[in-house]
């Protein structure tokens, strides 16, 4: 994995997290910014998987492979899935329900850095 | 004692909502995560060390009952909800231990082994939530 590129992708979850459970401390629920935020982390998330097929195919494989590729799949999938299941619900917790979504691939990304080796 | 958490009269508050709609994402999360990495471990190298990732896999089905139980509303969902995270709660209790009386026995790290250590002990965390949230809203009607 690249290593700036792994920080720059927490930096985006962490923000991006905290800023909607701020809107969810609030109590407001601006759905076109939470919805710009929520695109923000999916894109880095899939950045970062690319990074790494990239890395893969020209020969920088992770010590855990297998590992990685399972916690790959689950950071490209809880973005919108984990957004999609808070916002439906339209109180203050599911708005902070769609900042955990965020804040999630910072930890995934940490676990991913881990396996990486 | 299980009334407390079933509810049996069925005159419960929905565990979907509210602080339970963070509740089943992070079962979700947990579900998803230990599914995948069990399922790539162990169709790729499962002679390495089949009893942890039958067990990661073991989690992820609990995990996966668990928000399932818990995103549905209704007397099964209840029940399925209590007792996939009473299995959660000893399957982390007996992991926990067991991976630090006898180390050697377990090779490979899993979601449950130093009671969840690797995952910032949120494992072993989230079923005495559970566990609460369900009694919580089983005494509270919507």
């Amino acid at each position: 994995m690249i290593d700036g590129l792994a920080y720059v992708v927490m930096a985006v979850s962490v923000g991006v997290g905290l800023v909607i459970i701020g809107f969810a401390v609030l109590d407001r629920r601006p759905l076109d910014r939470i919805a710009a935020g929520l695109i923000a982390v999916e894109v880095a998330a899939i950045v970062q998987v690319l990074a790494a097929v990239v890395q893969a195919v020209r020969g920088e494989r992770p010590v855990e492979a297998a590992t990685f590729v399972g916690y790959a799949l689950t950071s490209l999938l809880v973005p919108p899935v984990g957004a999609v299941w808070a916002l439906s619900e339209k109180t203050r917790w599911g708005t902070a329900a769609a900042g955990i979504s965020a804040l999630v691939l910072a930890v995934l990304t940490v676990r991913m850095q881990q396996v990486w080796g | 004692m299980a009334s407390r958490f079933l509810a049996v009269d069925g005159s419960t508050r929905r565990t979907s909502s509210g602080p339970g709609r963070l509740l089943v994402l992070v079962y979700g999360v947990f579900a998803l995560s230990a599914g995948a990495r069990a399922a790539v471990q162990i169709a790729t190298k499962f002679d390495e060390a089949p009893e942890a990732y039958l067990l990661s896999a073991f989690a992820a089905v609990v995990y996966l009952f668990a928000a399932v139980g818990l995103a549905r509303s209704g007397p099964r969902a209840r029940m399925v909800a209590t007792v996939a995270v009473l299995i959660e709660l000893v399957g982390v209790l007996t992991v926990g231990t067991l991976s630090l009386l006898v180390p050697e026995e377990f090779p490979d790290a899993t979601v449950w082994s130093g009671y969840g250590e690797g995952y910032g002990y949120v494992p072993l965390v989230l079923p005495l939530l559970g566990l609460w949230w369900l009694r919580y809203t089983a005494r509270r009607p919507a």
